[in-house]
């Protein structure tokens, strides 16, 4: 019997001798360590461990990690108005981007696309500019333009025969705030995608129905807008993700010209990342603020595939 | 000539073989130092006696002992040329090389917690805002990731130099974990021809009845020769008049326990004094805040020392500054007492594996003035250093109507402590005084609802 098992060992040590023989067996996963050695140490293990984090507590530069369980997430769901109050701003910031940006970048796009406007390379990159500036560059335009005393917003409000308006500090003025100061910043940036995705288009597609006599409006609604669905998807999931991400405005705007902190005029100004980095570094919160991380990026997660699915984003047109 | 090109195998083989010659050499025992023998014949009283040294060659000189490495981080760009120009001052003089960073506030207090959570490239000298101190001023003794410093201190030279108060707000359960780099006491800085124009002579105005009969002889309305709107005072919630007028009641956000101060009688006092300048106020303006005052826009402002520091700029020196220019300085209303505004201070890492030599350097930095050094920083900063024995030599003195004023403020500058808490309670309550501020709510309304958030957040933090 033994004389048996002999071989079948001889033939396994041969298949791995054979496998180190030839080069190119072996040589692609050298190539490719480096990255998956990398992509291991710093972002799967921080991963995974910030999932541990989350049912941990600590101030972080301790050392010391203190096992809660789902304490942190229970506190987020039952006990956390300013989480609730960052939802709340993320849903209606989002959806108030969605409404406010995409119609007029759209509009935007279809006349930058017009043939017969001279310069539409100029107002391209003069819409485009304001996308490419640094948050927190924004985030002081947005000091100044509502500024009670020097803003241009009180000087178009006086000079219409108003009153000034405290912009900043109450709390109903929160998220009008922050929804004009992100359509200057981004509409001219989605206008320039939705403005790639017309010059994809094929003309005689529309040439066609010119002829058949369909009015411009008709060719917007049933030629162009529905050829632009990829194009629209990507912008609205850019739309929300972007609002999941909203930092830099709010900082500035809420830090910069009063005492309200973060939070903004009654704690009504919070926003995800924002109330994130406040709970790690201002109260040294490392593993709630971890909790909250994966709360959002579960947020993150539903919304997008949402919207994917309301896009049918993937299929083929219709 | 013939090229021959590598194939691949070759060139895999001649780069592994090189990889690991590479290791090899590595760890290979250092070669055996020769050893040299000499011998000597020395006479002796008609007697040979050979001597013989063994010795390692060449017989040359010990090496000299590394200096220590100190990485020293900062955040107030001002303190830059100070400490640029006693760099080697302090390496000569402690046997060091130091190193400086210079971060952001945001960068320093998110970069400086992991750095110690990564147990490496944390500073052993870090100097922060002092409102940032006190957020890691939570827990025990054990948590706090600072120094204790009490002892170095007191066994220090400049032990009773430095001006208590000041101590006090990086001090918990009697321990302190940070040297105050400055004092920043407030004054009031005016516009002396603006004020004229409305018949107001700055220099008889003591009290904040006088200031506020002084703010609506301006009125709400005024404007600039050019249509321009003008305040009377330039200030916000969160600035010099607002702290001025708590300390002046005794208060602080938090008290040396760490009890919110939002609900005591003196908080209460001090917004009501306070609020009586919002009908002629603007807002602080920082980016146009030094031409606002300079041309009159705005009448007066708060300064402490650094601000004061920043409309100087430009300016050849303190002395021509004040005397050429329609501004002056005076003590705020109901002063000499006043508030403090901004901060920084030193402090030592527990992590650092040089702390005895940290802390020398630390204390040397911020009080030792043999030199004059710390003459020298109030000049290239305008920042009072907290050192009053010092206060009395020039050029603090020396002719400098700034100096003389902000010091005798300085010297009557009130305790106040501050913790962990105290960010979480003046976030509640600038959470509401801008409602209260924008008349969406009562004063009272404001105290309550901040009081109770406040507490409500300190539980939740604990």
């Amino acid at each position: 019997m033994a004389t048996l098992a002999e071989p079948t060992q001889r033939k396994h040590r041969s298949r791995i001798a054979q496998f180190f023989a030839n080069q190119r067996n072996w040589m692609p996963y050298i190539f490719v360590a480096p990255f998956f050695i990398t992509f291991a140490i710093f972002q799967l293990y921080p991963l995974l461990r910030s999932v541990g984090m989350s049912f941990q507590e600590s101030v972080g530069y301790t050392g010391k990690w203190e096992w809660v369980g789902i304490a942190n997430y229970v506190e987020i769901f039952t006990d956390d108005e300013n989480f609730g109050v960052a939802v709340k701003n993320f849903v209606l910031f989002a959806a108030g981007s969605l409404i406010t940006e995409i119609p007029f970048a759209i509009a935007l796009a279809l006349m930058l696309s017009s043939r017969t406007l001279k310069g539409r390379g100029l107002f391209r990159t003069l819409f485009f500019v304001p996308s490419v500036l640094p948050g927190v560059l924004m985030g002081l335009v947005g000091v100044w333009f509502f500024s009670e005393a020097r803003g241009l917003a009180n000087a178009l409000v006086v000079a219409l025969g108003g009153e000034r308006i405290k912009w900043l500090s109450l709390r109903e003025y929160i998220l009008p705030n922050m929804l004009t100061i992100a359509f200057w910043q981004w509409m001219g940036n989605h206008a320039v995608f939705i403005l790639a995705g017309i010059g994809g288009i094929d003309t005689s597609v529309i040439e066609a129905a010119t002829i058949d006599g369909a009015t411009t409006w008709q060719r917007v609604r049933y030629i162009v807008l529905p050829l632009l669905r990829p194009v629209l998807a990507f912008v609205a999931i850019t739309v929300v993700t972007g609002s999941l991400r909203n930092y830099d405005i709010p900082a500035v705007i809420f830090t910069g010209t009063g005492g309200a902190g973060m939070g903004g005029p009654a704690g009504e100004g919070w926003f995800f990342l924002p109330y994130i980095t406040d709970a790690a570094f201002n109260r040294f919160r490392m593993g709630y603020a971890t909790a909250i991380g994966w709360v959002v990026f579960a947020i993150a997660i539903v919304v997008t595939g949402f919207q994917l699915r309301l896009f049918q984003f993937g299929e083929a047109a219709e | 000539m013939e090229k021959k090109r590598l194939n691949r195998r070759e060139f895999l083989r001649l780069a592994s073989m090189s990889g690991a010659a590479l290791v090899l050499s590595s760890c290979c025992p250092e070669p055996e130092k020769e050893e040299v023998i000499v011998t000597q014949v020395i006479e002796k009283e008609g007697e040979q006696v050979v001597v013989t040294v063994v010795s390692e060659a060449p017989t040359t000189e010990p090496p000299p002992a590394e200096p220590v490495e100190l990485l020293y981080w900062y955040q107030a760009e001002n303190h830059e040329p100070e400490y640029s120009r006693r760099k080697s001052e302090l390496e000569e003089m402690f046997d060091i090389t130091l190193t400086y960073e210079i971060l952001d506030r945001d960068a320093m207090t998110r970069k400086f917690p992991t750095t110690l959570m990564a147990g490496t490239g944390f500073p052993d000298i870090i100097e922060q805002n002092a409102d940032d101190i006190a957020k890691f001023m939570k827990g025990t003794d054990d948590e706090i990731p600072f120094v204790t410093l009490n002892d170095s201190i007191d066994a220090s030279p400049y032990v009773g130099n430095v001006l208590q108060s000041r101590y006090d707000r990086y001090t918990k359960d009697g321990r302190t974990y940070g040297c105050p780099h400055d004092v920043h006491p407030v004054l009031l800085l005016y516009h002396d021809a603006g004020w004229k124009e409305y018949g107001v002579d700055m220099e008889t105005v003591e009290t904040w009845d006088d200031f506020i009969a002084a703010c609506e002889t301006v009125g709400e309305d005024a404007t600039m020769a050019d249509g321009r709107p003008r305040y009377a005072v330039m200030e916000s919630e969160y600035s010099a008049g607002a702290a001025t007028c708590r300390l002046q009641n005794g208060v602080w956000y938090t008290d040396a326990d760490g009890e919110p101060m939002i609900a005591t009688p003196g908080f209460k006092a001090a917004y009501e004094t306070w609020i009586r300048m919002d009908p002629y106020r603007v807002d602080l303006d920082w980016g146009n805040q030094v031409a606002m005052v300079k041309e009159g826009q705005a009448l007066s402002e708060f300064v402490p020392d650094w601000l004061y520091g920043i409309h100087q700029q430009g300016t050849a020196d303190d002395a021509a500054f004040v005397a050429d220019s329609p501004m002056r300085l005076k003590y705020v209303p109901d002063g000499p007492v006043a508030g403090s505004w901004g901060g920084a201070a030193g402090s030592v890492v527990k992590q650092s594996s040089n702390i005895a030599k940290a802390i020398d350097v630390l204390l040397y930095l911020y009080f030792e003035d043999g030199e004059g050094q710390l003459a020298e920083r109030f000049v290239d900063t305008g920042i009072l250093p907290p050192v009053p024995s010092n206060w009395e030599n020039p050029p603090y003195v020396g002719g400098q109507q700034a100096g003389k004023i902000f010091i005798e403020a300085a010297k009557v500058l009130p305790s106040y402590h501050e913790n962990w808490k105290t960010p979480l309670v003046s976030a509640a309550w600038g959470e509401q005084a801008s409602l209260w501020i924008a008349g969406d709510i009562t004063l009272d309304e404001a105290i309550a609802i901040a009081d109770e958030n406040a507490r409500a957040e300190i539980e939740k933090n604990q």
